[in-house]
């Protein structure tokens, strides 16, 4: 420990970090350096305003085993309020930086300075290969330090416009790189994305969460004078007025107009200030954007709400054509992206659906960023229904969304609304509701399948399947077709029970044709079933080669027929030039399975599939319908 | 499909079971008085019975 008196007002100060280079006199803010045995003052800094972190100069906790102390506070404006950055000294020497970003917290380290990188070759959504690993640029931005507490590792210099660049990687990883005034050679500063809980800081020594602007709670519209009551006032940076359209910063502590804007259509159908509850948290209803993009000249207006819950943050709800979305924020290092083409994240891949500019037109209510109206953005979706991947980017920014598809009950049921529009058409990350509907029809059919398979072994394993004649004929050359002459009696035979027939002809034919028709007669009853089979052989050779039409056989199937004692009375007909022998057989099988049928409901067991697949895949093509990505 | 493919299988067992042939190109018919028995019962021909024709 170093202690000694600040060379301005001498008053107390002292070194307790063995990294810290200089402390900032809590007494008159002069940034107090140790130069061997003496200090000398660098200047003055700002004294810090109370913010909403729950980090104070002071604070102790324990991380990755080993313990560290909070000793130095700087707060820094990037344009958009102040941004609090905490230095950390830890019992193992290690130093490194906290800072806080709607309930998450960054813990990063110092890992030297990288040369060959250039300020201008990084722009958000590119990615970058650094330190073994893969990154993704999310901001690219500038800001000054304008206030210090405590002790730091270096001099700070209030004046200097620091240029800086976020990239995150998978699992939480997260690198900035800090070009300081320069343009090239930063240095790096590695680390993860944690809870605060992980810290492992004793709730004690976290700060009471300070409502911050406290006195904005109830202001006013500084246009219309409507009271404008704010739910989030250490969150927000920007105000849209609901009654007059003016749009307002926050961001200096008190309320300023900015600009007037068109009032939106009609009012948001989730009022600002309602809460609800999804996935078992309960959110509130903080703002509300309409924002649109214009494709061949024709606008298509979408709505977002943004919701907020102190502990997890920001979340929007997405309302486009009565469907809705329940969007996150995602690490844009998380997803593994080939631009406009797909997106790989948490094991699944999403197919990019759409490039649009979207225009933000309409702002009512409270935003965590200086929300603009005319603002444009780049916006890409990737869809795996229901799930989606939504990346907006700007000049200097990119940020990536996760969202999931929700029914529009639920978010009826959540904010207790009391109604909520119908949905029309279909939207990218819309669920295919056919898709379940085929999957269950598939796998029904497939049972019914195996069951009719199993039905038909039974029935040929149980079928008698019994040659009970196999005649051959012969007609002598003399008979004239068609008539006695040409007639056959077969011997009689039995049938042993009641069945089905199965018969079969077959001619000795060369471009020639015969008709059978056969008489089975029971011997008991009298009772006739008679059938007409007629076969047909061509063959020949032309120009194109040979060629052969027809068959020389041919089968058919009866229907049952009860047991008995039968004949069967064949006659022949045929093309009696040239008068020849002719011959044929004929071949009766009893009681033999109808293959026939099976085909038959095989067909109609497939036809609830297909007809499925069609439905799913025409609700497919009108959602690509209007993708301009899709090929 | 649920329904469906029972009604299929049990329309399918219905049929092969009673043989229904519904498009064969048969014909029901009795013989005629005509035709004589042997003392054996046989039926002798004496064509006579021209198969419907």
């Amino acid at each position: 420990m170093t202690q000694g008196r600040c060379p301005s007002c001498g008053a107390d100060v002292e070194f307790t970090a063995g990294s810290a280079q200089v402390v900032v006199c809590s007494h008159c803010q002069t940034v107090v350096a140790r130069k061997d045995a003496d200090f000398e003052a660098l200047g003055k800094i700002g004294r810090v305003v109370v913010t909403d972190s729950p980090l104070q100069v002071g604070a102790e906790g324990r991380y990755d085993g080993s313990a560290f102390q909070v000793v130095g506070h700087l707060q820094k404006d990037h344009g958009a309020g102040p941004w609090d950055e905490w230095y950390v000294e830890f019992a193992d020497g290690r130093t490194g930086w906290v800072s806080e970003s709607e309930g998450t917290v960054h813990l990063l380290f110092s890992g030297g300075v990288e040369e060959g990188l250039s300020l201008s070759d990084l722009h958000p959504g590119e990615k970058l290969r650094l330190r073994n690993r893969h990154w993704v640029v999310e901001e690219r931005g500038h800001g000054k330090v304008i206030a210090a507490e405590g002790q730091l590792p270096s001099d700070v210099d209030p004046r200097a416009d620091s240029w800086y660049v976020d990239a995150t990687s998978s699992k939480g990883a997260i690198i900035t790189l800090d070009f300081g005034v320069h343009a090239s050679d930063p240095e790096v500063f590695i680390g993860a994305r944690l809870k605060l809980e992980q810290l492992g800081i004793p709730p004690d020594q976290l700060r009471p969460r300070v409502r911050r602007k406290v006195d904005l709670k109830q202001a006013r519209c500084t246009e219309c004078n409507g009271p404008l009551e704010l739910r989030a006032p250490d969150k927000s940076l920007r105000v849209g007025c609901p009654f007059c359209g003016a749009l307002l910063d926050v961001s200096k502590g008190k309320l300023s107009f900015l600009r007037l804007l068109e009032k939106p259509e009609h009012a948001p159908l989730i009022p600002l200030g309602a809460k609800g509850t999804l996935r078992d948290t309960e959110w509130m209803c903080l703002g509300f954007l309409v924002r649109s993009c214009t494709v061949e000249g024709i606008r298509y207006p979408w709505e977002e709400y943004l919701l907020f819950n102190r502990s997890k943050g920001f979340v929007w709800l997405m309302n486009s054509q009565g469907h809705w979305v329940f969007l996150e924020p995602l690490a844009a290092g998380d997803v593994q992206l080939v631009p406009h083409v797909s997106a790989f994240f948490d094991g699944r891949r999403y197919k990019a659906y759409q490039n649009v500019h979207a225009v933000t037109e309409n702002v009512q209510g409270e935003f965590y960023w200086e929300v603009t109206a005319g603002e444009y953005a780049e916006a890409t979706e990737y869809v795996a229904p229901p799930y989606s991947i939504n990346v907006d980017s700007t000049e200097n920014e990119v940020s990536y969304t996760f969202g999931e598809y929700l029914a529009p009950e639920v978010v009826k049921e959540a904010f207790k609304l009391e109604a909520v529009p119908s949905p029309e058409g279909i939207v990218p990350s819309q669920p295919n509701p056919h898709k379940a509907k085929m999957l269950s029809t598939v796998l029904w059919s497939i049972g019914w399948l195996m069951l009719l398979l199993l039905v038909a072994g039974l029935f040929s394993a149980t079928s008698l399947n019994k040659v009970v004649l196999d005649q051959q004929v012969t007609v002598p050359a003399e008979a004239t077709p068609g008539t006695p002459s040409a007639m056959k009696f077969s011997e009689p035979f039995d049938l042993e029970r009641r069945g089905n027939m199965k018969v079969y002809v077959a001619a000795g034919l060369m471009n020639d044709w015969m008709g059978i028709q056969g008489d089975l007669v029971n011997q008991e009853t009298g009772e006739v079933v008679g059938f007409y089979e007629e076969v047909s052989l061509y063959q020949g050779s032309d120009s194109d080669g040979s060629w052969s039409e027809g068959s020389a056989n041919g089968s058919l199937h009866l229907s049952a027929l009860p047991a008995g004692k039968y004949v069967l009375r064949t006659t022949a007909s045929y093309d009696p030039t040239p008068a020849r022998v002719r011959n044929y057989t004929v071949r009766l099988t009893h009681d033999s399975p109808n293959g026939g049928w099976l085909c038959v409901a095989f067909v109609l067991l497939l036809l609830g599939p297909v007809f499925a697949f069609f439905r799913s895949h025409n609700f497919e093509t009108r959602r690509w319908a209007d993708s301009n990505l899709s090929e | 499909m649920k329904w469906f493919g029972g009604l299929v299988v049990l329309f399918y067992s219905a049929v092969v079971w009673s043989g229904w042939s519904p498009f064969t190109r048969e014909e029901r018919d009795r013989v005629p008085g005509n035709v004589r028995r042997s003392p054996g019962g046989v039926l002798l021909w004496t064509g006579g019975y021209m198969g419907g024709k």
